[in-house]
């Protein structure tokens, strides 16, 4: 019940100010752009660094939607508030990693036709198998990103530690991530990529834990 | 408070550790025999292997004692993750010195994307932003705190990277070093020699950073 109502909270509050997923989106169409203009490389070239680029970019994203997902708490101390209210600290990290894991999903959802658009990324795909992977990678991406950026919250270089400590921490879930989706684009099928699968999971179900029980912690004054 | 030499106990132990560090260095420079086809590069074995070995016990060190502080809020307990760490690291940087020089003739290229070899340049990493957090994350009980948080993450992740790492590039050959032992028993006692020499060196360096660290915390209560 008291998720419910934080998760609502996050929300409403995206609902009225779309500032997450507008600026996902357009960081999100930038980078793509930018990969367009800085790969100048065939069709068929591009096949192969579709998946690394892809997950590049959604890195990129992520990063910056995170740095974003505290911001309305810090403004006039509203954490200290949220702090204050009688809820236990693991729902408010799952909260966040939720809202947030909605928020990346909607900007996928919005910049992914630019992939097939501008970078040849071929619609013959198995979209349903390709939907489930990011619905689990981007879990991921949030429970240990939500962790981190909560770290950030309160520190005086926020901005470079959140990548710095991010980007190490979720690098296999790069790599599966990259490879069930370079599985995807040649035709495989679930069965031959179910180890990067079960290593994305492993990483989810772990930090989700790690992140409930030690965000008390963190989000201590 | 007296400096960390002028004790007894700790004096002893830096004489003794010395004095085996040298026996072990003659050990492997005039005794250790030559596996055929290695020849020279092999012996960086041991001196790659314990270093990985014990830059693992810091780190496992940095995980028990980040929980402990954690339950306990000691800040005796920070000191000790802090020295772990920071000794850890320092045999984890060298392990991504002596990795190369031993890949490069053996392999023909310094950096290949061994599977231990990436966990450990992704582990250095995270305990570069480990020590970033402790530099900048605020007052001191805010940021080891966070930084207790950390090292549990970190420790956590090692073997899903590992596993990761693993399968992403399986051309890559592993370390052969599980069939050398078989060449000549000798090898085999001249290694745990060396990597008994190298855990005292660790165990002086986490003392040494001990000392340095209550001395810091005498400074903070003052």
């Amino acid at each position: 019940m008291q998720l419910l109502t934080l998760i609502n909270k996050e929300l409403r509050q995206e609902m009225r100010s779309k500032e997450s997923i507008v600026s996902m989106t357009v960081f999100g169409v930038t980078v793509i752009l930018l990969f367009a203009f800085a790969f100048n490389a065939a069709p068929v070239e591009f096949q192969r660094f579709l998946p690394g680029l892809i997950w590049m970019t959604y890195l990129f994203v992520s990063i910056l939607g995170l740095l974003r997902s505290f911001a309305s708490e810090k403004e006039m101390d509203a954490f200290a508030a949220l702090l204050s209210s009688p809820v236990d600290r693991g729902n408010i990290f799952l909260a966040k990693l939720i809202s947030f894991w909605i928020f990346i999903i909607g900007t996928q959802l919005l910049t992914m036709p630019l992939f097939s658009a501008f970078l040849n990324l071929r619609l013959g795909i198995n979209i349903s198998l390709l939907t489930g992977v990011f619905i689990l990678t981007d879990w991921s991406i949030a429970a240990i990103g939500v962790m981190v950026s909560g770290m950030g919250l309160r520190t005086r270089m926020g901005e470079v530690l959140v990548p710095v400590l991010l980007f190490p921490l979720l690098s296999p879930v790069l790599i599966g991530a990259t490879k069930i989706t370079a599985g995807i684009f040649r035709g495989e099928t679930l069965a031959d990529f179910n180890f990067w699968v079960m290593i994305i999971l492993t990483f989810a179900v772990i930090f989700t834990l790690v992140g409930y029980l030690t965000f008390g912690s963190i989000s201590e004054e | 408070m007296k400096s960390y030499l002028s004790y007894e106990k700790n004096k002893l132990l830096a004489i003794g550790t010395l004095i085996i560090v040298l026996v072990n260095l003659y050990l492997i420079i005039f005794v250790a025999p030559m596996v055929p086809e290695q020849e020279w590069a092999q012996r960086i074995f041991y001196y790659h292997v314990p270093l990985a070995w014990n830059s693992f016990l810091g780190y496992l060190g940095v995980l028990v004692f980040s929980i402990l502080y954690l339950v306990k809020r000691d800040p005796k307990w920070d000191v000790w993750a802090l020295s772990m760490a920071e000794t850890g690291t320092v045999f984890a940087f060298l392990i991504l010195i002596t990795g190369p020089i031993w890949a490069k003739p053996i392999w023909g290229s310094p950096w290949t994307w061994e599977p231990r070899l990436t966990t450990t340049l992704i582990l250095f990493l995270l305990y570069i932003g480990y020590f970033m957090i402790r530099e900048f994350g605020g007052p001191y009980e805010r940021s080891s705190r966070y930084a207790a948080v950390l090292g549990i993450l970190a420790f956590v992740d090692v073997p899903i990277i590992y596993f990761a790492v693993n399968f992403w590039a399986p051309s890559v050959q592993s370390h052969p070093q599980r069939g050398i032992g078989g060449h000549d028993p000798s090898i085999k006692y001249i290694f745990f020699f060396s990597l008994f020499s190298f855990t005292l060196i660790l165990v002086n360096m986490i003392r040494y950073r001990l000392h340095a660290g209550r001395l810091e915390q005498k400074r903070l209560e003052a």
